[in-house]
């Protein structure tokens, strides 16, 4: 639950961060899910699943971490199994495929580093 | 040059396949040239820029160490210079718009000139990572450094100089002055990294980031569609920026070199001071080494500390971008580490999160 407090506090403040135009900022603050228009949660579940669909590989990895951290039994296990040439196959078969899902996948809208602009 | 594109790939290919064939002392020239070479590559002025900062705190560094009773002048000229280019380049146009703003408010019209000059790339990072030399000699935590092109090179290093990790001086200098023999594991681990780093950009920020501008180009979007914009935003970001320090990390272990860890799965956090160990960790520990601290951070009366610790975030807000929005996004962040403190205080509830620092840990 701590998790899930910090996430949805972490991800709220992303709204300050991204509107620079305060007069906006003000109005979304005050926006409110009563005078939601038909169709409209429905347009903003679509945009939710579609951005989390794309952050999956985040989701996965961060999980990951998560049991890594809290010494789960079969994550420790597969971890302690990867070493030597073992390792750098793994390694290899995930360059690859990491590759292919970006040829694939990748955005046709190319987007600069968001941090090239501080 | 950005690192997802043939110009850069070509670049990399080039300077590696050098690199590897020369001595250290060649190595080190090669480098800081490629330095030069990556970041004037659209706009050359730009290393014209960092050389005056480069120079400047070079030559700071000795003054301090050979004139130790008027240290304190030098470390105020280098810290005039950085934090000037900064306060020129980044927030000119940002306090010359609010005074005009104020004045306006109280009846007097002034329309005052507005710099129209390109913000030069990486300019927050490298004047941060310079200042750090500076102040650690002031404070004999290491010795000035007497070779013009080790330090030049710790200033440019271009694996991650337009948007970190921000290296300390006593991890990336060191690192530039010893030897490097090349190593197969660490190359091949950096071809992990430089790949997952890709395919964060490119599929997962890309394409999320389509959702939030569509989103965020909406004068009037209903609660619903904003917080999922919001959301889209949230997770863009974590991507773009973890998967440039992922990169960069990548590209600099092909060189012998090894960045910290800049992003430690920030969004598993527990507490917002644990998400702060986790978040942009570079930027976070040098606001609590040489700002946080320096201020008198936890120590003193509990209105006093807290102070300490918002203004803290203000500042590192204001870090990020000229306008108010990212004074009161650090504002928000500064009052929430601060709450969730005391309330565990409070309820004497065990510290959360993982307690050991990571500044300058690598992984």
């Amino acid at each position: 639950m701590q998790v899930g407090l910090t996430w949805t506090a972490m991800m709220a403040g992303w709204l300050f961060f991204r509107e620079t135009d305060a007069e906006y900022l003000g109005h979304f603050l005050r926006l409110s899910p009563a005078v939601t228009m038909e169709g409209e949660a429905a347009i903003g579940l679509h945009f939710f699943v579609l951005a989390a669909t794309w952050s999956l590989p985040l989701f996965v990895h961060d999980l990951w971490a998560l049991a890594r951290e809290r010494q789960v039994a079969p994550v420790a296990w597969l971890e302690s199994r990867l070493t030597g040439l073992r390792l750098a196959g793994v390694q290899a078969a995930g360059v690859g495929l990491l590759a292919t899902l970006t040829l694939v996948l990748r955005s046709t809208t190319s987007l600069d580093f968001i941090y090239f602009a501080f | 040059m950005i690192f997802h594109s043939l110009d850069f790939a070509a670049f990399f290919a080039i300077v590696v396949t050098i690199y590897w064939r020369l001595p250290h002392r060649a190595q080190n020239l090669l480098l800081l040239a490629a330095s030069y070479v990556f970041y004037g590559w659209v706009h050359p002025w730009f290393v014209l820029i960092m050389l005056a900062s480069t120079t400047v705190d070079y030559w700071a560094g000795q003054r301090m160490e050979d004139d130790p009773a008027r240290r304190g002048r030098y470390l105020a000229a280098s810290l005039a210079v950085n934090l000037g280019m900064l306060g020129v380049f980044k927030y000119f146009n940002f306090f010359v718009e609010n005074v005009r703003d104020v004045l306006g408010a109280v009846g007097f019209t002034v329309a005052p000139p507005l710099l129209e000059i390109a913000l030069p790339a990486g300019i927050s990072f490298y004047t941060f990572q310079a200042l750090s030399y500076t102040v650690d000699v002031y404070k004999g935590e290491m010795h000035a450094r007497r070779d013009p092109i080790d330090f030049a090179l710790f200033v440019a290093f271009f694996p991650h100089l337009v948007a970190g990790p921000i290296m300390r001086a006593r991890n990336l200098l060191v690192q530039v002055e010893r030897p490097r023999t090349w190593n197969p594991t660490l190359a091949r681990s950096g071809v992990v990294l430089v790949m997952w780093g890709l395919f964060k950009k490119l599929v997962v920020a890309d394409n999320v980031g389509v959702v939030a501008n569509r989103v965020f180009s909406q004068s009037d979007p209903a609660f619903e569609v904003l917080w999922a914009g919001v959301f889209a935003f949230g997770m863009q970001i974590y991507a773009d920026f973890s998967a440039y320090s992922d990169i960069a990390r990548g590209v600099a272990r092909w060189f012998g070199f090894e960045l910290v860890v800049n992003f430690d799965h920030p969004y598993i956090a527990s507490s917002p001071t644990d998400f702060w160990r986790r978040w942009h960790i570079s930027l976070s520990t040098w606001f609590r080494d040489y700002v946080y601290i320096p201020l008198g951070g936890n120590r003193g009366p509990a209105l006093v500390a807290a102070c300490t610790l918002i203004t803290t975030f203000l500042v590192s807000g204001f870090w990020h971008g000229a306008n108010w929005n990212y004074v009161i996004w650090g504002f928000y962040h500064g009052v929430l580490v601060w709450s969730t403190r005391t309330v565990g205080r409070a309820l004497s509830l065990p510290a959360t999160g993982r307690g050991r620092s990571r500044s300058c840990r690598s992984a």
